[in-house]
């Protein structure tokens, strides 16, 4: 199939490309030394953009945020809204739009946990200090974007998903960091974790530290229903994303200590087209299922993500422990010999859970580059 | 935990002992196969003690005294799997320590062991020789499933006749396992392997913020530990290792193997368990603090 020649990047005119180069080869460098460079790229780019055309302007911005991404998140981020406050003083255009779209995808891609982002804890968010989800400081930028991007683009399906799943996200490592993810309690005498009337309460921290890394209760509870109304949103008003929010409405609902609910959900994934959703409902639900002491359905719920990917290794773990549990030993311990065994090349869809779009964000960018 | 008079009993934390079922591995007490074996190491003044019989043993099951069958004293070599953390947060200071760990525990192992290689990330990954760790930079390298990899070393099964020990090396992060801490405990009251996990502790991550936020965060470690026999550690970046593994090591190759069968408790679910002996003097009794029976 023939292409069309592809517009050439802005990038390669840039010396911002040198630190690319730099990165790859710099394995072992200071990571202080890399950051740097990217803080000094960052100056540079904001000092000089300001000069340029609205369109080439931003197009080179988010080629420079997509290299910057490598280095250090938080720089990234910052570079992206220098851009975002350009566009937001033009009129809205579909062009915008897919610039949006792949400066979201490379938001949502940072990995859950870089050993600075417990700091990130604490950053403002819209409305009040909220904190970030698992510390991670890459998505600093996601939540003041989309709230930008909500603002101009209303109730695109792609943004309230991408504005669900950062909602869901730092709620789920609100409850990841207390080592409490749907398990209703945690060991430790400052905190009370109960249900009620399907709302999860926790008691107030009481250490400053605790305070600022957790955050108000009632904003977390916010959080999760914020996260519910987009993700339900999204599945009424687009077919494409349809399952995709519905297993994250699952999720959330899980968050809330409804699990009937996050049942019913996933239950309706079971003929989902998407082999990766299908398995992610399966393997959520078996975590629900064994959570609410339902432990025969939550091994047929493991076994179906197995039967939907063999050598998944998550799956594969989840059942193993759940057999184990049932005293079935040796076939616990024959999964995990699988899990062990499984290709190294073996993607499992749960690593992947978080990151949206991010595997989008190349073609994303493709067609930013085609439409300036 | 010292005892320090005669007859004191040894606080459940500070057991650390191995169960083993005579026949099966397993409990199955509705069966009529009954017999539970503890393995408990002794040792006074950091010295093993070799020279104790049946008669210096108490065991309580859920606080009631257990009639022991008996007590011998078992040496055997060592099957040493060792578990390095080689996600994207193990970096700098840390991935320094971790590989030193490694290659003092692999040093620690002696004529006899076994020793087998994990790496740690989003998956478990059994890998043949320490340089492969450079190798570790696959499609699962970002995140830390670190309680899902606990769970796997747990369920993996000794190999008789040698004691399965587990070193995992970590900086105490998990970002992405999907099996709960409620499940693990509930697995590591069933494994027939000796856990071990040091924690590195470098001023980031769950132990940043002091000891409220490692009770919040990291209390599952030393819970899980404690239940298989083995023990945690929390130490420094620049602190020596090897001692801290040779103690966690050394008292896995000579232990006392208590024989019982479980009289006046019921049969499923976890079960306490306590030693101490009768003989006077100031003692350090290494036991687990229990064991997780299942019903048939």
């Amino acid at each position: 199939m023939s292409q069309a020649p592809e517009r050439p990047s802005l990038g390669p005119h840039f010396a911002i490309y040198v630190l690319g180069q730099f990165d790859r080869a710099a394995a072992g460098v200071r990571a202080d030394v890399r950051r740097a460079g990217a803080a000094a790229v960052r100056a540079a780019v904001e000092r000089e953009i300001g000069t340029w055309p609205l369109r080439p302007g931003a197009a080179f911005t988010l080629e420079v945020a997509a290299i910057l991404f490598e280095v250090d998140t938080t720089i990234a981020a910052a570079v992206l809204e220098r851009a975002c406050e350009r566009l937001r003083r033009a009129e809205a255009s579909e062009w915008e739009r897919a610039w949006h779209r792949a400066a979201v995808a490379l938001l949502e891609g940072p990995p859950l946990v870089h050993r600075t982002n417990w700091i990130g804890l604490t950053a403002d968010w819209p409305g009040g200090r909220l904190g970030v989800g698992a510390g991670d400081v890459g998505r600093f930028g996601l939540v003041p974007h989309l709230s930008h991007v909500r603002a101009r683009f209303a109730r695109d399906p792609e943004f309230e998903f991408s504005w669900g799943l950062a909602l869901e996200q730092k709620a789920h490592a609100w409850h990841a960091l207390r080592g409490a993810v749907l398990e209703g309690r945690v060991n430790g005498p400052r905190f009370v974790f109960q249900k009620e009337a399907g709302r999860a309460v926790l008691e107030q921290p009481r250490d400053v530290n605790h305070q600022a890394m957790f955050g108000e209760v009632g904003v977390q509870l916010r959080d999760l229903t914020d996260a519910a109304a987009a993700f339900d949103l999204v599945r009424q008003a687009s077919p494409d994303l349809r399952d995709l929010a519905l297993l994250h409405l699952g999720h959330v609902r899980a968050l809330r200590f409804e699990f009937d609910r996050a049942l019913a959900a996933w239950d309706e994934l079971e003929v989902s087209a998407d082999r990766s959703i299908r398995y992610l409902a399966a393997l959520l639900g078996s975590r629900v299922l064994a959570r609410v002491d339902r432990p025969t359905e939550a091994i047929v719920s493991a076994a179906e993500a197995v039967e939907q990917m063999p050598s998944a290794p998550s799956a594969l773990l989840m059942l193993a422990a759940l057999r184990a549990a049932a005293g079935e030993d040796e076939a616990a311990a024959n999964l995990v010999a699988r899990a062990l065994a499984s290709p190294e090349d073996s993607v499992d869809p749960w690593w992947s859970y978080f990151r949206g779009h991010h595997a989008e964000w190349r073609p994303r960018l493709q067609v930013v580059r085609a439409g300036w | 935990m010292v005892m320090s008079r005669r007859g004191a009993l040894i606080p459940a934390l500070a057991l650390l002992i191995g169960v083993r079922l005579a026949a099966e591995q397993r409990p199955r007490f509705e069966t009529g196969v009954t017999a539970v074996e503890v393995e408990v190491s002794v040792d006074r003044d950091r010295r093993p003690v070799t020279d104790l019989t049946v008669k210096d043993f108490e065991l309580f099951d859920d606080g009631v005294r257990q009639a022991l069958v008996d007590a011998t004293l078992e040496s055997r070599a060592l099957q040493l799997a060792i578990a390095v953390d080689t996600s994207a947060s193990a970096t700098g200071d840390l991935k320094t320590a971790i590989r030193r760990g490694l290659t003092d525990a692999v040093d620690l192992a002696q004529p006899g062991d076994r020793v087998e290689l994990y790496a740690l990330a989003s998956r478990l990954r059994r890998i043949a020789t320490v340089s492969d760790l450079d190798l570790a930079t696959g499609p699962d390298g970002a995140h830390t499933a670190l309680i899902d990899g606990l769970a796997a070393l747990m369920l993996s099964p000794p190999q008789p006749p040698r004691r399965r020990a587990v070193v995992v090396l970590t900086d105490g992060i998990d970002t992405n396992s999907v099996i709960s801490r409620s499940q693990l405990l509930t697995l590591a009251g069933r494994s027939a392997s000796f856990i071990h996990v040091v924690a590195i502790d470098d001023g980031s991550g769950p132990f940043q913020l002091g000891a409220e936020h490692f009770e919040g965060y990291a209390w599952i470690l030393p819970a899980i530990t404690g239940r298989t026999g083995g023990r945690f550690a929390r130490v420094a970046p620049r602190d020596q290792l090897r001692s801290t593994l040779q103690a966690m090591l050394d008292p896995l190759r000579r232990m006392y193997v208590l024989r019982f069968v479980p009289q006046g408790v019921r049969s499923a679910g976890w079960h306490e368990l306590r030693v101490r002996l009768t003989r006077p003097g100031r003692f350090t009794i290494h036991a687990r603090t229990g064991y997780e029976a299942g019903r048939d």
